[in-house]
C-alpha cells in the first residue's frame, strides 16, 4: 500500500466531510492534513486494514467532532467571559464563523441547514446520505464503504430521506433552530 | 422543463427510488435562479448538497501534505534494484568495452606485427633474389669480359 495512492486521493472526500461538520473550509482543511499525518504515523497498520477508506473517515470523523467541541467550548467560554466580565464582544472564531465556504448568504444558509439535517440523522443514516447525496456513490459502493448490504443501504437511505424531509418541513415552517 | 416531471422525480427522491443521475438532476434544476413558487422551497436543501458535492481541496495541498510526511524522499529511497544497480551496471559495461577495445587492440598489432613480418620476410627475399640476380649478372659479365677481350685480341 502506498500513501500517494492508496491514502491521499481520499483528500477531498475527506474535506467534505469535515466541512460539513464544521462548516469552516480552514478547520476542515487542518481536519484533512491532521487525518493525513494520523494515517502516515500509523502507517505500520495499513496491510492489516481490510477498508482503507472506512478507517480514513473514523479518523477525520473523530477529529471534525473533537474540532467542533473545542470551537463550541471556546465560543461558550468567550460569550461567558464577556457577558459576566463586559470586556466588550466575543472575539473567539467559532465553527460557524468566518471564513465560510461560500460568500453569498444564501449559500451559507443552505449548508448551515443541510449541516443541521445531517446532524439529526441517527448512524449509518447520515453515512448514507453523505454518500449518496454529496459524494453521489451507487448503492453497491455504500454497501462496501459501510459493510452492508445493498437491502440494507436501500431502507436506511429511505427512512433518512423520509426523516429528511420531515425535518426540513419542520425548519421551512417553524424557522432554523 | 416539465415541472410535473420534477415533482414527481422528488417524491421518488424522498422514497430513495432514484437513480444517482436524476439526483443530480435533481440538484441542477434547484441550482437554477427560476424554479417555481411551489417548488422553491426546496431550493436550499439542494443547494446545500450541490455546493458541498463540488467542494474541493486546492492544489498546493497535496505538496504540503507530501513535504509534511516526508514521502517524496521516502519515494526517492525506493528504487529498484535494477534503478540501485544501475551504475554499477555501467561501470561493469565501460570495464567490458575496454576488455573488448583493449584486446581489439591488441590483436590488431598482433596481426600488423604478423604482416610486417611477412612483408619484411618478403622484402629480404626479394632482397636476396636481387643479390642473386646481380651475383649472376656479375658472373654473366665475369665471364664476357675474356670473350670481349677475345675479340679484342
Amino acid at each position: 500500500m502506498d500513501f500517494r495512492t492508496d491514502i491521499l486521493p481520499h483528500r477531498d472526500r475527506l474535506y467534505r466531510l469535515a466541512l460539513g461538520i464544521t462548516l469552516h473550509t480552514a478547520e476542515a482543511e487542518d481536519i484533512v492534513q491532521d487525518t493525513m499525518l494520523r494515517a502516515w504515523e500509523r502507517r505500520a497498520e495499513w496491510p492489516e486494514i481490510q477498508n482503507i477508506s472506512a478507517w480514513l473517515t473514523q479518523i477525520c470523523r473523530n477529529l471534525a467532532l473533537d474540532r467542533k467541541k473545542h470551537s463550541q467550548y471556546e465560543a461558550n467560554l468567550s460569550q461567558s467571559t464577556s457577558s459576566s466580565e463586559r470586556l466588550g464582544p466575543a472575539t473567539s472564531h467559532s465553527a460557524l464563523s468566518t471564513p465560510h465556504l461560500s460568500e453569498t448568504l444564501e449559500a451559507r444558509e443552505s449548508l448551515n441547514i443541510l449541516a443541521q439535517l445531517m446532524a439529526q440523522l441517527t448512524p449509518p443514516q447520515d453515512d448514507i446520505i453523505r454518500l449518496r447525496d454529496i459524494e453521489g456513490l451507487s448503492y453497491r459502493e455504500i454497501a462496501t464503504e459501510l459493510g452492508l448490504t445493498e437491502d440494507q443501504v436501500r431502507v436506511y437511505l429511505h427512512r433518512a430521506r423520509q426523516k429528511l424531509r420531515e425535518q426540513y418541513t419542520q425548519m421551512q415552517n417553524y424557522g432554523l433552530q | 422543463m416539465d415541472f410535473k416531471y420534477i415533482e414527481q422525480l422528488l417524491d421518488r427522491y424522498f422514497a430513495a427510488e432514484t437513480s444517482v443521475q436524476e439526483e443530480r438532476l435533481l440538484r441542477d434544476f434547484f441550482a437554477q435562479d427560476e424554479v417555481p413558487e411551489h417548488l422553491r422551497k426546496w431550493q436550499p436543501l439542494f443547494a446545500g448538497e450541490k455546493l458541498m458535492a463540488e467542494s474541493r481541496l486546492d492544489d498546493c495541498f497535496d505538496q504540503r501534505i507530501l513535504q509534511l510526511t516526508g514521502e517524496e524522499q521516502v519515494k526517492a529511497r525506493r528504487i529498484t534494484f535494477s534503478l540501485r544497480m544501475r551504475p554499477l551496471f555501467k561501470a561493469a559495461a565501460f570495464v567490458a568495452f575496454a576488455i573488448v577495445l583493449g584486446t581489439a587492440v591488441e590483436q590488431a598489432s598482433v596481426v600488423h606485427e604478423a604482416d610486417g613480418e611477412e612483408l619484411r620476410a618478403s622484402f629480404e627475399g626479394e632482397d636476396e633474389l636481387d643479390a642473386t640476380e646481380t651475383t649472376v649478372i656479375d658472373i654473366r659479365s665475369a665471364n664476357a669480359e675474356p670473350t670481349d677481350t677475345t675479340y679484342t685480341n
